[in-house]
């Protein structure tokens, strides 16, 4: 592609932080939901969802910051295994994603750490995700043995209803706190390649969501 | 001779049609101020269930967009950057904020697999210049598309894989 009459290259001054963030879980526990809030509107079907799609850029703002997320979904990968290190490079945090429906998807929840402790950055932020909270009549996971499980893990846990956006956005923000904490707000944490020092005149101060 | 009437009506008519056309063809060249035509920006429209449908692109059918070309206001007179906010036609998720792209009208590309050519685009050199924003996968090693975080409708743009340029088309968003 070619364009005219602009200077290519202008730094951004767009955000304050960056912030890489993966999806993980078995198939079928709703990843892709999670980025997709309005997952119960029926529209056509268009070629975007043949595609798939690889990651999203979301803007939130915390404690006064503009923070981009970049969020990566796993799109199928995962039921062939070949999750590796490539696709864990640069993650700073991990949300760790069943359905609260389906007990198998909770079992592999410690699979997943496993994978996760054997390819991710040894400081990458995790969190529990028990997704899919809008069904409670076919709720096979209880709440307490989430908690329970992220607590002997030592990460934080929540249980998330893609379908009625409870707790999509808690769970984002959350998580992006913890990660701010250790890598921006910790000054003698060595881990830091992200901080972006650049503060932007044309930040909108009021962004309260992710969106709108 | 009743053939030959005939002809005369529909070239009267295809006149006619050209005259309209031309009409519009010359207010928008008055608004584009003679800016070369325009390159697309890929859309496709096929069956979902086609495997590998966007691998090959010659079954596309090419429409000409004669797009409104933006308004006064919307970019910088000078620097061409965007000055108001860009959202989802659809759902209304902010795509872009203020100075973040620089309007352009891309050049044309011939031998494109493209469904509607469009031509005024913003640009970001920087991915992370977006709001909100979902990036496909790889399409033929040379792009994703770009299409609103929230509601994934349509394709908005376009990601090239070797130069990280990103650009959203003018006549498939919203500004505010």
């Amino acid at each position: 592609m070619s364009n005219t009459g602009t200077t290519a290259s202008n730094k951004s001054a767009a955000y304050d932080y960056l912030i890489k963030l993966l999806l993980i879980g078995d198939s079928g526990v709703g990843k892709s939901c999670l980025l997709l809030r309005f997952s119960e509107d029926s529209f056509t079907p268009s070629f975007i969802t043949t595609i798939g799609i690889d990651f999203k850029i979301r803007t939130i703002e915390l404690e006064g910051k503009r923070i981009k997320l970049q969020i990566w979904d796993t799109a199928g990968q995962e039921r062939f295994r070949t999750i590796t290190t490539a696709y864990y490079r640069g993650a700073m945090g991990i949300l760790l994603v069943y359905d609260v429906t389906d007990e198998k998807s909770f079992g592999n929840i410690r699979n997943w750490i496993r994978n996760i402790e054997q390819h991710a950055t040894e400081s990458v932020n995790k969190m529990l995700i028990g997704n899919k909270c809008d069904l409670p009549e076919k709720k096979v996971v209880d709440s307490s043995r989430g908690k329970a499980l992220a607590d002997e893990y030592g990460i934080k846990f929540l249980e998330t209803s893609a379908k009625n956006s409870i707790n999509v956005e808690e769970a984002f923000i959350s998580l992006a706190k913890d990660i701010k904490k250790r890598m921006i707000d910790t000054p003698n944490e060595p881990n830091n390649q992200t901080g972006n020092a650049q503060l932007s005149d044309t930040a909108p101060a009021k962004q309260k969501n992710c969106c709108k | 001779m009743e053939n030959e009437q005939q002809q005369q009506d529909n070239n009267t008519n295809e006149q006619q049609e050209q005259q309209q056309d031309n009409t519009n063809t010359v207010v928008v060249e008055e608004e584009q101020q003679g800016e070369p035509e325009g390159i697309p920006i890929e859309e496709i429209n096929r069956d979902p269930n086609v495997d590998n449908a966007f691998a090959d692109a010659s079954n596309f059918t090419i429409i000409v967009k004669n797009e409104e070309a933006p308004a006064e206001g919307i970019a910088h007179p000078e620097t061409k950057k965007l000055t108001k906010r860009i959202h989802c036609r659809r759902c209304d998720c902010t795509v872009l904020i203020q100075n973040n792209a620089t309007l352009i009208p891309l050049l044309n590309q011939k031998g494109s697999d493209t469904a509607e050519e469009l031509k005024w685009m913003w640009f970001l050199p920087d991915m992370f210049q977006f709001e909100n924003i979902a990036f496909s996968k790889d399409v033929k090693n040379k792009i994703k598309y770009l299409t609103c975080a929230e509601c994934e409708y349509e394709i908005i743009g376009v990601h090239d894989l070797t130069t990280k340029e990103n650009y959203i088309a003018h006549d498939r968003i919203v500004y505010k």
